[in-house]
């Protein structure tokens, strides 16, 4: 067992050494947490602007539209419709649900959970987070240069993403963006891979580990091998439109290039498909986790459970075809593919059981991170089935670059990481900050979220059944989209629902950082991981001295145990009857 | 007891530079990987190459940029294996500039297109060549730069590197040398040989 | 808000809501195969969504900690929760994608991508994508795309019932999709690279053509028409619009002339 004495941090002094410049994984993590919630707001708010063109086309934005969109008398433009879902896709993918999940609980979470003092590598860690930053104000600036942001898409498929189609300087700033957050979560997969390999605690074998550090180190190991193809593409990408290369000019749009535009959709897709995973597999982990602990029994099957996480970590990397279909590969790749993608329902299935295994015969404690949980399984069954549709080639071909997608992949990357995340602000919020935030407009949170989503995402799905394609500032202009006006009504009054709810979330959440007297208790869940054996909030050393581990994570309602409590710490000798 | 527990640490600090060391060198391998996926669809579905109406690039300056990498390589590979000792300053030296050299190569082999008029914009093969070579010698900047700072180890410790720590880092700076010299004589062979 | 809810409410009711959310009407010879593995598929989600709602919301009423405050302690290590879980990941595998993946394979393979051979007697079409709009090009009277004596149009399909129609595909500036809501099908057009589509309508009438893929600012505007005729009134029209076509083409225009030969 890999082990040494670490060090235990002094306490920072200054503001800057503490809150800027810190080198605590618990500073950078909240770091993160700022960042996404931030950038979580302004992609919202970029989603209800896109939800009300839809619904209401050529009617001024409410409120705000006359301050945004001055020219247009507070009506969103079409060159800006386009702006503003690339944004959003980009925002809410790179820069809001990475840094919560992976960013923020992340760091948080996985040197806390193995029962290290902080991160190998502290200084990397930091400049992660700098680097983001950089990133972050690099795509902000990006909405104000003359003809304004990235357009193209969030896929930004060449030829429309090189000088083509899209001259201004925003697609170059959005690809540069990309390419520095890539460093970055590279930088961070590398830390968080070597802290989970080297500074578990002694007696912790992989399988102790908690389920939401597995999520987290596969997400890892994920990062660190695809993002460096995203970011080659983008860089060949930047190539084109700076310097002139051909990579992904053809036909007439190259004078003298015999580029091909499908190379970046394959570089994009190789990494795009692995980037799905690396969204979902930190939310998959965390729900593993929370529906063990709030239904008082130890994870079922927490060994099948890991291993399905690890095999589709390994499938979701010979499966991108399938985002291709409509380009005509072959029959034989793309039968492969198909073939291929089917194969993930397996392991998708074995932990959907597990997670009904875990609550089977438990004593459920309804608490706020347990409801996000269940809604978690609850979405992403949703999300899961409605890719059957996309992963066969022939459904495909109709429902291909229709709403259908949007629907699927917001239920799954959307509701399910925005669900899980919220319950891991809820559930580590006692140990980040040392406050709980409010039971009660938790749930009012929770439910109002759940019907808001599904009322957007499931109009998303009839939508795109019914023939809507995507990114389309008016559908009305054809007459078999015509039918559908009711329909966008409602989904865009759930989303401005939805989006009401989250307000109620960053009250909540305001509140119980700075404002809350009450202080939470050192274990208010009653758990057992390493990072509730210390005080709350965690102090920044973590671990007067290393604990050593002789249990699994999942110790809950042995019967044997007779000291009062329902659970034993990982810290404790395992209880047998 | 000391000694048991120093041995732990230097094992420990042994682990971890190399973990980090085989995940960051697997980050780099695919950025190349996908450049070389690229290179070789264009490569084999292309009816010729290089496409018609371009010339092959003279082979001259890249094997001088190779005889040079390679150079570069064998003298950091027989500092790390002299232990890093004083009397062995001047693999350093030579090894550092040598590295200089090769970045300097780069830019006479980009002048060296443009004169026989390989421009970036004139297709997909002088783009292959271009942004192959812009990369790479991005990441050779980034080794002088780690060069740099491996100097700085060296000459703060006295060049007595006796904790492992140390000694992990500065193999690490090395290994990183070996590895764009791999990736060069790849990009060589495919690129300019074949 | 409330006049809103209050028209979509009225708009509701005029169109019941499954018609409203209901797939555009089918046209094509093969679209009802699409529409059979979708049905599937839906029956089969539908089935195991259940067995999820079921086992989430009736575990949360039986063993919520009123109800039930002793756990049951078990790590699901035993043999027959193995061979549930096993049964349960088997069955979907089995059940769904099994089935779907053959039924899409056989589709694609014996239909969707078995181009009708060169003699048969087929309409060939050879379409260009372009920022904002869809060009058409037949072959007219030589049969030889590119000459003199070919029909364009611009955002006009037309093309007649009961006959194996063949597309060719190409782009000029960016990425395109060539999308049938009521063929059921979609194919890109990319700029350098010709791709290929085969369809065969059964009704007559005027149906949308749309771009499906994201191609700028204009993209929801890249609207083409299909009429599809009986064979007489195609070529009853073909006649006349060939004589068009010869009557008013500029040689001296290259800018025309932008087909190629058929692949």
């Amino acid at each position: 067992m890999a082990f040494f004495e670490q060090n235990i941090h002094h306490p920072p002094k200054t503001f800057l050494s503490k809150y800027i410049f810190s080198y605590d994984h618990k500073v950078i993590g909240k770091q993160f947490l700022w960042y996404g919630i931030f950038f979580l707001l302004v992609g919202g708010l970029m989603a209800l602007m896109i939800r009300w063109a839809l619904a209401y086309p050529g009617e001024p934005f409410p409120v705000i539209g006359q301050f945004l969109f001055p020219t247009s008398n507070g009506v969103i433009p079409p060159d800006t419709y386009a702006m503003l879902f690339t944004m959003h896709g980009t925002i809410m993918i790179f820069y809001a649900i990475t840094p919560i999940l992976i960013g923020a609980f992340g760091n948080f979470c996985i040197p806390l959970m193995i029962g290290a003092r902080d991160m190998v590598f502290p200084l990397l860690n930091m400049l992660s987070f700098h680097i983001a930053a950089v990133s972050g104000f690099i795509l902000l600036a990006s909405l104000f240069v003359p003809l304004g942001a990235a357009a193209g898409g969030w896929t930004s498929y060449p030829t429309l993403s090189t000088l083509i189609g899209s001259p201004g300087t925003g697609q170059t700033l959005w690809s540069l963006a990309i390419f520095v957050l890539g460093v970055s979560s590279t930088m961070g997969a590398i830390n968080y891979i070597t802290t989970i390999i080297t500074l578990r605690a002694p007696g912790m074998g992989y399988f102790d580990m908690p389920l939401t550090v597995w999520g987290l180190g596969l997400t890892a190991v994920l990062n660190a091998i695809f993002l460096p193809v995203l970011g080659a593409g983008v860089l060949l990408l930047i190539f084109d439109r700076v310097f002139g290369t051909t990579f992904f000019l053809a036909g007439a749009a190259a004078t003298t290039g015999t580029g091909d535009p499908v190379l970046f959709q394959h570089v994009f897709w190789i990494f795009g498909h692995p980037e799905v995973y690396i969204l979902i597999l930190p939310a998959w982990g965390v729900v593993s986790d929370l529906l063990s602990f709030f239904a008082r029994k130890p994870a079922f099957g927490a060994k099948a459970t890991a291993l399905s996480m690890t095999t589709i970590t390994i499938l979701s990397t010979l499966v991108y075809g399938h985002h291709m279909f409509t380009t005509q590969m072959s029959p034989l790749l793309t039968q492969t593919f198909m073939t291929l993608t089917m194969t993930i329902s397996i392991p998708s299935a074995i932990f959907f059981a597990n997670w009904l295994g875990t609550i089977w015969k438990g004593s459920i404690r309804f608490t706020s991170p347990m409801l996000f949980s269940m809604g978690v399984v609850f979405v992403f069954g949703l999300g899961g089935l409605t890719g059957l549709y996309l992963g066969t080639v022939t459904t495909d071909l109709y429902l291909h670059d229709t709403y259908f997608v949007v629907g699927h992949f917001h239920y799954t990357m959307a509701a399910s990481v925005l669900l899980g995340s919220f319950a891991a602000v809820y559930f580590w919020m006692p140990k980040m900050f040392g406050t709980m935030m409010c039971e009660f407009w938790a749930k009012v949170h929770f439910w109002i979220t759940m019907l808001g989503l599904n009322g957007v995402f499931m109009g998303m799905l009839f939508m795109g059944y019914a023939g809507m394609h995507r990114r389309l500032y008016n559908p009305f202009v054809y007459d078999f989209l015509n039918k559908l006006v009711p329909i966008n009504e409602f989904t865009t009054i759930s989303a401005i629902v939805m989006g009401f709810a989250q307000i109620i979330f960053v009250v909540n959440f305001v509140h119980a950082v700075f404002f809350k007297k009450e202080k939470a208790s050192d274990n208010p869940w009653e758990v057992g991981t390493l990072e509730w054996t210390i005080p709350s909030p965690a102090p920044n050393y973590n671990f007067k001295e290393i604990p050593v581990v002789k249990c699994g994570p999942h110790e809950l309602g042995n019967p044997a145990l007779t000291n009062g409590r329902d659970f034993q710490y990982q810290t404790e000798e395992l209880a047998r009857g | 007891m000391e000694t048991a527990v120093n041995n732990k640490i230097n094992h420990q600090a042994e682990l971890q530079g190399s973990v980090a060391l085989i995940v960051a060198l697997v980050s780099f391998s695919m950025l190349f990987a996908t450049l070389f996926l690229g290179y070789s669809v264009f490569r084999l579905t292309s009816d010729m190459w290089p496409p018609a109406g371009m010339a092959r690039i003279p082979l001259t300056i890249p094997t001088l940029s190779t005889v040079i990498v390679l150079v570069s390589s064998a003298f950091a590979w027989i500092l790390e294996k002299s232990g890093y000792e004083r009397k062995s300053m001047s693999f350093y030296f030579i090894s550092f500039f040598t590295g200089i050299g090769f970045v300097v190569c780069q830019f006479y082999l980009w002048n060296m297109l443009k004169t026989i008029g390989v421009f970036t914009n004139s297709g997909i093969y002088p783009s292959m060549i271009y942004a192959f070579t812009w990369i790479h010698t991005a990441h050779m900047v980034l080794g002088l730069i780690a060069f740099i700072y491996l100097g700085f180890l060296l000459f703060k410790n006295n060049w007595i590197l006796d904790d492992s720590i140390k000694l992990q880092k500065a193999n690490s700076v090395l290994r990183f040398w070996h590895f764009l010299a791999v990736i060069w004589l790849m990009m060589y062979a495919l690129l300019f040989v074949l | 808000m409330f006049s809103v809810w209050a028209a979509s409410e009225v708009a509701k009711k005029e169109m019941g809501f499954w018609e409203m959310i209901s797939a555009p009407i089918d046209i094509s010879e093969n679209g009802h195969l699409i529409d059979w593995l979708f049905n599937y598929t839906t029956a089969m989600n539908i089935f195991f969504f259940a067995l999820v709602c079921i086992g989430l919301f009736g575990f949360s009423y039986l063993y919520s900690a009123k109800r039930n405050p002793k756990p049951y302690y078990t790590y699901g290590y035993k043999k027959n929760h193995v061979l549930i879980t096993t049964i349960i990941g088997v069955a979907v595998f089995v059940a769904i994608d099994m089935n779907i993946t053959r039924m899409s394979n056989n589709d694609y393979i014996g239909i969707f991508t078995n181009w009708p051979s060169e003699d048969e007697d087929i309409v060939r079409v050879e379409v260009l994508a372009q920022q904002w709009a869809w060009n058409f090009r037949y072959a007219g009277r030589d049969g030889q795309f590119n000459t003199e004596d070919d029909v364009v149009t611009l955002n006009d399909l037309r093309l007649p019932v009961g006959k194996k129609v063949v597309f060719q595909i190409l782009s000029k500036d960016v990425i395109h999709s060539l999308y049938f809501p009521n063929g059921r099908r979609k194919t890109d057009a990319i700029p350098g690279r010709i791709t290929r589509m085969w369809m065969q309508f059964n009704e007559t009438g005027t149906y949308d053509i749309a771009c499906a893929e994201m191609c700028g600012t204009y993209h929801y505007r890249m609207q083409a028409k299909l009429t599809t005729y009986s064979e007489d009134d195609y070529q009853r029209w073909l006649e006349e619009s060939q004589y068009i076509a010869e009557s008013t083409i500029d040689t001296e225009n290259p800018d025309l002339f932008w087909g190629w030969e058929w692949k």
